[in-house]
């Protein structure tokens, strides 16, 4: 096996259990949003969205599986929320919808993109662009959602969290040296992004689209920012 | 200076990232609009309401979600 189809094989798998997660997160917050909020549109792009990541998880794993890599995935998965304990319930979901749909979905939907312009191999193309399609609306209702509790409560006591949710979303290695055999264009065909492409991507995106929109909704992105410049710090 | 020629890729990355604004946050806050007059006036009462005292002090754990 070749080293890109290796480490393609590799990330498909990941993205199969990522995809996992997200589905039995958003069926969960789905119904505590209805909760508190039952005239939000937010609970219904929730449980479609859920339906998707159940699609999108077979998908991933299929193509895992055709690079020489079969996911095996718990079907009693449960997911605890990610939210520190000293928030109330409402605040506690205000943290995870932001932390998986306005940065991860956010993130994946700019490198879905990125992706899809890189000519991948036909059979990823059309996995790349079945699941980007869906992703579109899973980050649109994270700011859905943000922008509906910013005209309801005070959102401000996200912004001192926002550090500790960035480096809970990237894996260490995206600020290191690429390893010594990567095949950028390789890796690009599998549907997977060098590592300096994928860092370039996830700054990018933080700075112009994250950030940004934090800030719209009443969110201090400075807290992010300076994390940001730490850990990007050569 | 950079000529503009060379700047290309630059300005492509750069209105791909306005794209997404555009589409994600933007398109996301008329998303989540609807339906939202029928309750703003019972979220009046939440938005004076702040946070428990404790809400986002750093004793406190929190993680975040990976993704692609």
């Amino acid at each position: 096996m070749t080293s890109a189809r290796a480490a393609a094989a590799e990330a498909w798998a990941f993205r199969a259990r990522v995809e996992q997660e997200a589905a039995l997160r958003f069926d969960r917050l789905a119904a505590v949003v209805a909760g508190f909020d039952p005239v939000s549109p937010v609970p219904a792009m929730m449980r479609r969205a859920a339906d998707d990541e159940r699609r999108h998880t077979d998908l991933c794993a299929r193509l895992a599986a055709s690079l020489g890599q079969p996911v095996v995935l718990d079907p009693e998965e449960s997911l605890p929320s990610i939210a520190p304990r000293s928030l109330d319930e409402r605040q506690a979901v205000l943290y995870e919808v932001v932390a998986a749909c306005c940065v991860t979905e956010t993130e994946s939907m700019a490198t879905l993109t990125t992706l899809m312009a890189a000519e991948p191999d036909p059979e990823v193309r059309e996995v790349l662009h079945s699941i980007s399609k869906d992703e579109v609306v899973h980050a649109r209702m994270g700011w859905a959602h943000l922008s509906r509790e910013s005209a309801a409560v005070d959102v401000s006591f996200l912004a001192p969290l926002i550090p500790g949710m960035l480096a809970g979303t990237i894996d260490e290695s995206l600020f290191a040296a690429p390893p010594a055999d990567e095949d950028p264009e390789g890796l690009l065909r599998l549907g997977v992004l060098p590592l300096e492409k994928k860092r370039e991507v996830f700054l990018g995106t933080l700075e112009q689209v994250v950030f940004p929109g934090l800030e719209k909704f009443g969110v201090d992105p400075e807290p992010g920012r300076r994390w940001l410049a730490g850990a990007a710090a050569p | 200076m950079m000529l503009p020629s060379l700047d290309l890729a630059g300005r492509a990355r750069r209105m791909h990232f306005k794209k997404l604004f555009q589409v994600l946050v933007l398109g996301g806050a008329m998303a989540g609009a609807v339906a939202a007059s029928a309750c703003s006036q019972a979220n009046a009462a939440d938005k004076a309401k702040k946070p428990a005292a404790d809400a986002g002090t750093t004793d406190s754990a929190g993680g975040g979600v990976k993704g692609w």
